[in-house]
């Protein structure tokens, strides 16, 4: 029996039935929405089968009849389990943190309804197999996502909502006019149909085709954050209550990466290296975590954190090989688990201070311990030390990269090397030290917010310990489908000893150069016995490397305009550039 | 005087062109107001570009008014698919401008502006 596209229509119903449940109660309410969820990813778990096998569901019987398909389909192969896997498992963890979330009670009816339909939406993108319902499960997708980050209504959620609903409308009208050239020249919706059709001549000799190529390239790079388009993304993830930044952050910035990877591979069967997708990568991997790196507000650090990590995602991919995309599929899933698990530490925090800023926390490790230790394991599993799932995608990424470039590998090094500092500081500033008076009744976060907390964090140490048992199991039979077949060829630099040692080494070496010279946070100065509390801001942790990088800060910041007539104008820029490549770049510069 | 016609190729250019001007006015209006009117305008250049896909010169209206089996339209019929697609999309267009207005009319509650410069703010602390 088929039954692997259930997920998307349990939401649904959960979506608009959570409110009838809610009239029993907050618990009922929650207890259901949760139900529908753990459904939703027992569902998905069972499907495994069918995704190895390869599935279509012909919605309302449309058979084709010989090869032409008539009605909207869904599929599921290896490359949308991995998705599909994602959104459930993330899903189900966001569903239970929101039971503390707090807020009124006709606000909930609402809360769940725009979560329900954008989980609906997300399961749908990926399993969807004909263009034209990508496009629409991304319109519905992207107008609850907009509606989830408005939801406090503060004017900053506000702001990130109206640039992320404009950024992303253009980013989707370019996805709705390559899906019409493509009809174009194809005659058909059907993602099968138009390989099949537009394999047999060379890609450049039908401009429609040809073009439709740069107008996805964009459009599914502005969904993805990508490090010149990202400029959306902070404003929005920071902005949205913490379960739902840890949804969009963990998820749902990934499902733009599944659709491009969809079309590069499924649709125009290309393959190879991409120096287009290496260039963007590297360039929002060391970008995002600079930019990251110089935040005082612990959910834009977070934020920044992902399109950091998302450029290892697609620097990996791009370089095309096996174990590249291989690597970018394990860091993908990786990354959903710490990065939800980061946020939702951070709403954890966010919900008994009352602050976003750092520098008004401290000292949270002896009145939180639970959400320390899962910010600990989040916070290692991030910056890649072992043992935890970061390590072990980071290490197939340097294994990828060093096949490659060896001066790639040494980015992404120093990335790591960056965002382990980053959290360093956070660390410092948020749990360590005195606690500030205000903050002396305080309280662990209650089990409905601890459990997602940790059932993630030990699925971070469960992965670090079983990389080889995941990546057999969930990543490898997903590279047939992005046409990336061919021995995972790593045994020759697989030395945990080495990397764990350059790690270690280039880690010191930051300690030594910058964290020394950082100040004590809270000191106690000779007052006549008046109590004087002195605190050294988190900014001012790594002032030396600060001071020493201030232009390149000064410059990344300056490109954070915070004006949505500018990220349009990028928006334009970057469409010129891509249109210059595809006009006189080779094959390898876009795929 | 040869008589004016629009070709296809030309329909198509003024579809483009539509969809380059809202993307303009995207990076140069200041107001929330003509931002969201720009993004109008790029939805309807593009319904206007399926439609014009679909169109065939001289075709007639895809309705079948025969049996089954027994006779079709005479003429060759226009492409009923991309209609059906750009009813889809004028609904998606409809909805995101009702949200942008939406998310406008909140802003000007919170700021007394409807400009993009008074109303966008870095949350970030600068170093």
């Amino acid at each position: 029996m088929t039954f692997f596209f259930l997920p998307t229509i349990l939401y649904l119903f959960g979506a608009v039935t959570a409110p009838v449940a809610g009239t029993l109660g907050l618990r009922a309410r929650s207890a259901y929405v949760s139900g529908i969820a753990l459904f939703a990813l027992l569902i998905a778990v069972a499907s495994y089968p069918a995704a190895l096998a390869g599935e279509t569901y012909w919605v309302g019987d449309w058979i084709p009849a010989g090869s032409t398909a008539y009605g909207i389909s869904l599929s599921i192969d290896a490359l949308s389990w991995v998705f599909l896997l994602v959104i459930t498992l993330i899903g189900l963890a966001v569903t239970i943190y929101s039971h503390s979330y707090p807020m009124g009670e006709a606000d909930r009816s609402k809360y769940y309804l725009l979560l329900g339909l954008l989980l609906a939406a997300m399961t749908g993108i990926v399993l969807a197999s004909d263009l034209f319902n990508l496009f629409v499960f991304l319109e519905i997708a992207v107008l609850s996502a907009v509606g989830l980050v408005a939801f406090r209504g503060e004017k900053a959620a506000l702001d990130g909502a109206f640039n992320y609903l404009v950024l992303i409308t253009v980013g989707t009208s370019f996805v709705l006019l390559a899906v019409i050239l493509l009809y174009a020249a194809t005659g058909t919706l059907n993602m099968a149909q138009i390989a099949a059709k537009i394999a047999d001549a060379p890609l450049r000799d039908n401009l429609a085709v040809y073009a439709a190529l740069g107008l996805f390239f964009v459009g599914f790079s502005l969904e993805a954050a990508f490090m010149p388009l990202h400029n959306w993304l902070p404003d929005a993830h920071s902005g949205a209550p913490s379960p739902v930044s840890a949804l969009l952050s963990g998820v749902f910035v990934k499902i733009g990466l599944y659709a491009l990877l969809r079309i590069l591979f499924s649709v125009y069967g290309l393959s190879g290296a991409s120096n287009l997708l290496v260039i963007i990568g590297i360039v929002s991997m060391v970008g995002g975590v600079l930019l990251a790196f110089i935040q005082t507000d612990f959910k834009r650090l977070l934020a920044y954190h992902t399109v950091s990590q998302l450029g290892y995602v697609v620097l990996a991919i791009g370089l095309g090989t096996p174990i590249g995309i291989a690597a970018g599929l394990f860091h993908m899933l990786n990354h959903a688990i710490f990065k939800a698990l980061l946020f939702f530490t951070a709403g954890a925090i966010i919900r008994k201070l009352d602050t976003r800023n750092l520098n008004e926390m401290g000292g949270l490790a002896k009145k939180m311990p639970l959400t320390t230790l899962a910010f600990t394991v989040g916070a290692l599993a991030i910056s890649g030390v072992p043992p935890f799932n970061g390590f072990a995608s980071k290490w197939l990424i340097y294994n990828a990269t060093f096949a490659s470039n060896p001066v790639i590998t040494g980015l992404a090094l120093l990335t790591s090397a960056l965002t382990l500092a980053s959290f360093f500081k956070v660390f410092h500033g948020a749990f360590l030290g005195a606690t500030p008076k205000k903050y002396e009744g305080l309280t662990d976060v209650p089990l409905s917010m601890a459990a997602p907390m940790l059932a993630l964090a030990a699925l971070c140490l469960i992965i670090g310990l079983f990389p080889f048992e995941t990546l057999n199991i969930v990543i490898y039979p997903a590279l047939s489908a992005v046409n990336a077949l061919g021995p995972i060829a790593l045994f020759g630099y697989w030395d945990a000893l080495l990397w764990s040692g350059v790690f270690a080494a280039i880690v010191a070496a930051l300690w030594l150069a910058f964290g020394l010279r950082s100040r004590s946070r809270t000191g106690t100065a000779f007052t006549c016995g008046e109590p004087l509390e002195t605190r050294t801001p988190v900014t001012h942790f790594y002032s030396a490397f600060h001071e020493a990088l201030a232009p390149i800060f000064r410059a990344l910041e300056s490109y954070q305009t915070g004006s949505v007539n500018d990220y349009a104008s990028y928006v334009i820029i970057f469409t010129a550039i891509v249109a210059a490549v595809l006009a006189v770049g080779s094959a390898s510069w876009l795929i | 005087m040869a008589e004016l016609e629009l070709t296809g190729a030309a329909v198509y250019v003024l579809c483009m062109a539509l969809v380059a001007l809202g993307l303009f006015g995207l990076a140069l209006k200041r107001n929330l107001i003509k931002i969201i009117i720009s993004l109008g305008i790029i939805e309807t250049g593009i319904n206007l570009f399926i439609i014009a896909i679909g169109y065939s010169w001289g075709g007639t209206a895809p309705i079948f008014t025969g049996m089954p089996g027994g006779v079709g339209p005479a003429a060759p019929f226009v492409d009923p698919i991309p209609q059906a697609l750009t009813l889809t999309s004028i609904v998606i267009g409809a909805s995101v401008t009702a949200l942008a207005l939406g998310i406008a009319i909140r802003l000007h509650n919170a700021t007394h502006s409807f400009n993009a410069d008074e109303v966008g703010d870095r949350t970030g602390v600068k170093p």
